[in-house]
């Protein structure tokens, strides 16, 4: 066995309810690599390393860390072999010290502060950080929180690093401060397994990658065999059969518009910049992207939820801009959003979640007073529409699967004839069976609707939408039509290898 | 052992946790009993005769209810929106001295009684409302404000009986005068302190039921306290539903604290309440937050502390029992929530 390999996978295999998340992966860490881990959201990245950290055991494979097999799968063990992983988000004493917060990771009561002191101090001359250890934790910046993560691992004896997207929680100038750090860390003789969506922190960082695409490993490449064309290849499904939704309607009238509408970065949103489309009856609009790059502000922005800084949001004729989500449900919109649980209200009934925005509509009450008996049959409607398996309608609403929560909202949100729809990842979490029926049922509603399609998948925007538009970084690309779409660009533009301006 | 009770948790129907909850502090409170030399059987046989089996234990529980009733029910509308208001005490304590101003402010008037329990509503409401503006603008948390409104209002209340209002005629006890007949609640059965407020404790439960349940405005409530998340996405006005929710929540706590002073006391004292405030918390949480089941908790808890009441004089019990069953039924009713977010976790 080769000495250099410090972590070997065999035929990982991890299975959830309704998808395989890591299908037969292979995986090897060498000693003193940064080891990159590339894969769109849902490739089973974060899968992979919970199998190797001892979050997760695997259903079937073998792990050797060190040589050894392991049978016990928790993070103690890994931990005794020297494997830490950095969480994305901080997990430090705010009101501490960063002083503080390294001893606490620390076995025993009896510390030695001064000798403490000395040695972070020496680990960090020679990682050339600028660290005041006497600050609190609070006043740190997010990139700084991670390296004070890191510090305590090291201190601890880490031999492996394992870093779970790091740079998604990272302004630019962080990222860079960050790739310079492990950069240090790998002059310690340290190993790292750094993952990312972004094709570009490989290619910069990386010795080498191992890309995961739907729970498989699609190869594992040296920096000498890296290149962008290379990568996008394996990380997007090129060759993949596509069958496509082929039911062309008459395009009608332009139905939603949004004219250059910008919003704000803060608190957690990416701001969107100067965002233009049209949606008409008959057409469905993809927008596709890798998760957090602004598709979320963009559903939010386009039901009302968000108000726009500057720009226009027109629904069939009429400007919306700056009014309440209610006046935009009232002008016939459907929104079915990222997380469905933002949706829905598990502690209530089938009944109670049907009505969620029917309720002050004529017909659902008169006079502030709710008609149950309505209610109760639209519901009914609402199950059979899409089948969805429920023992009855008066059960709260949180016994139900995952899949037929996902079709409730669907059903709910499609059944009253509307005009446009809203759609972020309607088939997140379905098997390949009801991802079929809710496409197939998206792509039937067109006839007299419009719809956006928010989706992180390349493939299924390819089966059902008109056109589609790349968007990376709060910008959208022009509209593409799907009839001759260069595959390759627009991965390209997914993943930033491509700048969305010079596409346009 | 946690495994083992989690399973068992999971093979029990979630009904019978609340009536485990109540069975298992019943007996724990029995182990005291015996520890104290006191036959349980006999004590728990007492308790109902005494709190539910005569006239006067009755009507007496009836009336121990009327502000548990109250409070509870206006609680457990906070409580649906998810927000924690523990203000009770405070809000119960501005709608009597809501009552207050109209009796010692103005001249009486035939419709001066009317005007007390206007003014109680309106009183404790607002004093609900401001943590809820505080936290709807401010996002100040509402658990503190609520708690430390509490002591505002306590000694707002001691600074009026002892300056103010005090009776002149007391030689310097902190009361005010008692108040005319005309402004007295009428009692409605003879022989006991039973007054009218038990109607409209009766009427809110039932009314608060139907806003809950029946109408938009409790649907808004429920839907915001059950995942505030999802009322934003129906586009439920946030606002109105934090400020109708607190506004009533206080509003009922200040009728209680009207009934306590027009058809109790009959004038205003410092320690004026007996923490009802604080014991409808638990009354809220023991009717599952539904309005009737508060109505028949408060009805069911008064009969048990009137019964422990009387024990303790004619069998001895120390006189601090009720707050030590009080303890254990909160203990219990932590365990009944524990049991149902086992159960939540895996269905
Ligand atoms: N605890 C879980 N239960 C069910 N499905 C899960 C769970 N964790 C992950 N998955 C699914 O497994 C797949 C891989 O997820 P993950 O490893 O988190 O991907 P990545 O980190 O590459 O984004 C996804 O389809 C995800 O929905
Ligand atoms: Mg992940």
């Amino acid at each position: 066995m080769n000495d250099n390999i410090i972590i070997r996978a065999n035929g990982i295999r991890v299975e959830y309810p309704n998808v395989v998340a890591n299908d037969n992966v292979d995986f090897e860490l060498l000693h003193g690599e940064i080891h990159g881990l590339l894969g769109e959201n849902g490739a089973g990245k974060t899968t992979l390393v919970n199998v190797i950290y001892g979050i997760k055991r695997p259903d079937s494979g073998e792990l050797y860390i060190f040589g050894d097999k392991i049978t016990s799968f928790s993070p103690k063990v890994a931990q005794r072999y020297g494997l830490y992983m950095i969480p994305q988000h901080s997990i430090l004493v705010e009101r501490h010290t960063v002083l503080e917060n390294i001893a606490l990771a620390l076995p025993g009561f009896k510390l030695n502060k001064k000798a403490l002191r000395a040695k972070v101090m020496r680990l960090i001359n020679r990682l050339r950080l600028e660290l005041d250890l006497d600050s609190k934790v609070m006043d740190l910046s997010v990139g700084e929180k991670q390296r004070v993560e890191a510090i305590r691992a090291l201190v601890r004896g880490a031999k492996v690093l394992i870093m779970d997207e790091p740079t998604s929680v990272l302004s630019p100038m962080e990222t860079y401060s960050l790739f310079s750090f492990i950069r240090n860390l790998k002059k310690e003789g340290l190993s790292v397994i750094f993952i990312t969506h972004r094709l570009r922190e490989v290619m910069e960082l990386c010795d080498r990658v191992t890309v995961l695409r739907k729970g498989r490993n699609m190869g594992t490449l040296t920096r000498e065999e890296m290149t962008i064309d290379k990568l996008t290849e394996l990380m997007f499904s090129r060759k993949i059969m596509i069958r496509r939704y082929n039911n062309r309607s008459m395009q009608g009238k332009v139905i939603l518009s949004l004219k250059n509408v910008s919003t704000f970065s803060n608190g957690g949103y990416i701001g969107l910049k100067d965002i233009s489309l049209d949606i008409r009856v008959g057409e469905i609009v993809g927008i596709v992207g890798v998760a957090g790059n602004g598709q979320n502000e963009l559903a939010q922005v386009a039901v009302g939820l968000i108000k726009p800084h500057s720009g226009r949001i027109i629904i069939d004729g009429d400007d919306l801009t700056g009014k309440s989500i209610f006046e935009f449900y009232k002008k016939g919109l459907a929104y079915i959003p990222d997380n469905i649980l933002d949706g829905l209200v598990l502690d209530m009934t089938l009944t109670e979640n049907a009505i969620l925005k029917l309720y002050r509509t004529s017909g659902f009450s008169m006079n502030h007073i709710v008609d149950w008996e309505t209610a109760k049959r639209y519901t009914s409607e609402i199950v059979k529409n899409l089948e969805i398996k429920t023992p009855s309608i008066d059960v709260k609403i949180k016994s139900l699967s995952g899949g037929n929560l996902q079709r409730f909202i669907l059903s709910r949100e499609l059944s009253n004839n509307p005009k446009i729809i809203i759609a972020v990842h309607p088939s997140r979490g379905l098997d390949l069976e009801s991802t079929a029926k809710v496409l197939g049922y998206l792509a039937k509603m067109k006839s007299h609707s419009g719809i956006l399609l928010i989706t992180e998948d390349l493939d299924e925007a390819i089966k059902i939408c008109d056109k589609i538009m790349i968007i990376y970084k709060g910008k959208l690309s022009k509209p593409m039509n799907i009839d001759n779409l260069d595959y390759e660009l627009a991965g390209k533009m997914m993943s930033g290898a491509v700048s969305i301006e010079e596409a346009n | 052992m946690k495994k083992q009770i989690d399973e068992l948790i999971l093979a029990l129907p979630s009904w019978v946790f609340l009536p485990i909850a109540i069975i298992l502090s019943l007996i724990i409170f029995g182990v005291i009993l015996v520890v104290n030399d006191k036959n349980p059987i006999l004590v728990y046989h007492e308790i109902i005769i005494t709190g539910f089996g005569s006239y006067r234990g009755l009507s007496e529980t009836l009336t121990t209810s009327i502000p548990l009733i109250l409070a509870g029910v206006g609680l457990s509308i906070a409580y649906k929106a998810n927000l924690w208001n523990i203000g009770a005490e405070g809000q119960l304590y501005m709608g009597a001295i809501g009552a207050g101003i109209i009796a010692y402010e103005f001249s009486p008037t035939p419709v001066s009684l009317i005007g007390m329990f206007i003014f109680g509503f309106l009183f404790g409401g607002v004093w609900g409302l401001i943590p809820a503006l505080l936290k709807r603008y401010y996002e100040v948390n509402e658990i503190i404000t609520t708690l430390m409104m509490n002591y505002i209002a306590i000694h707002i209340m001691d600074y009026l009986v002892f300056g103010r209002w005090r009776d002149p005629t007391t030689f310097g006890f902190p009361f005010t005068p008692l108040l005319p007949d005309n402004m007295i609640i009428p009692r409605l059965l003879p022989g006991s302190r039973l007054h009218a407020t038990v109607i409209i404790a009766i009427f809110a439960s039932i009314a608060i039921y139907l806003l809950m349940y029946k109408t938009t405005e409790g649907y808004e409530i429920r839907v915001y306290g059950g995942n505030p998340e999802a009322a934003r996405y129906s586009g439920i006005n946030i606002t109105k539903v934090l400020l109708l929710s607190m506004f009533l929540s206080g509003a009922l706590a200040g009728i209680a604290g009207v009934g306590e002073f027009a058809g109790i006391h009959r004038r205003l004292t410092t320690g004026f309440s007996k923490g009802y405030g604080y014991t409808a918390i638990l009354i809220a949480w023991l009717g599952s937050l539904n309005p009737i089941y508060v109505m028949v908790a408060a009805i069911l808890f008064s009969g048990f502390v009137v019964g422990l009441d009387a024990l303790q004089i004619s069998i001895g019990l120390p006189f601090a029992s009720i707050y030590l069953f009080e303890g254990i039924l909160l203990i219990a009713i932590l365990i009944r929530e524990y049991a149902e977010r086992v159960k939540a976790r895996y269905v």
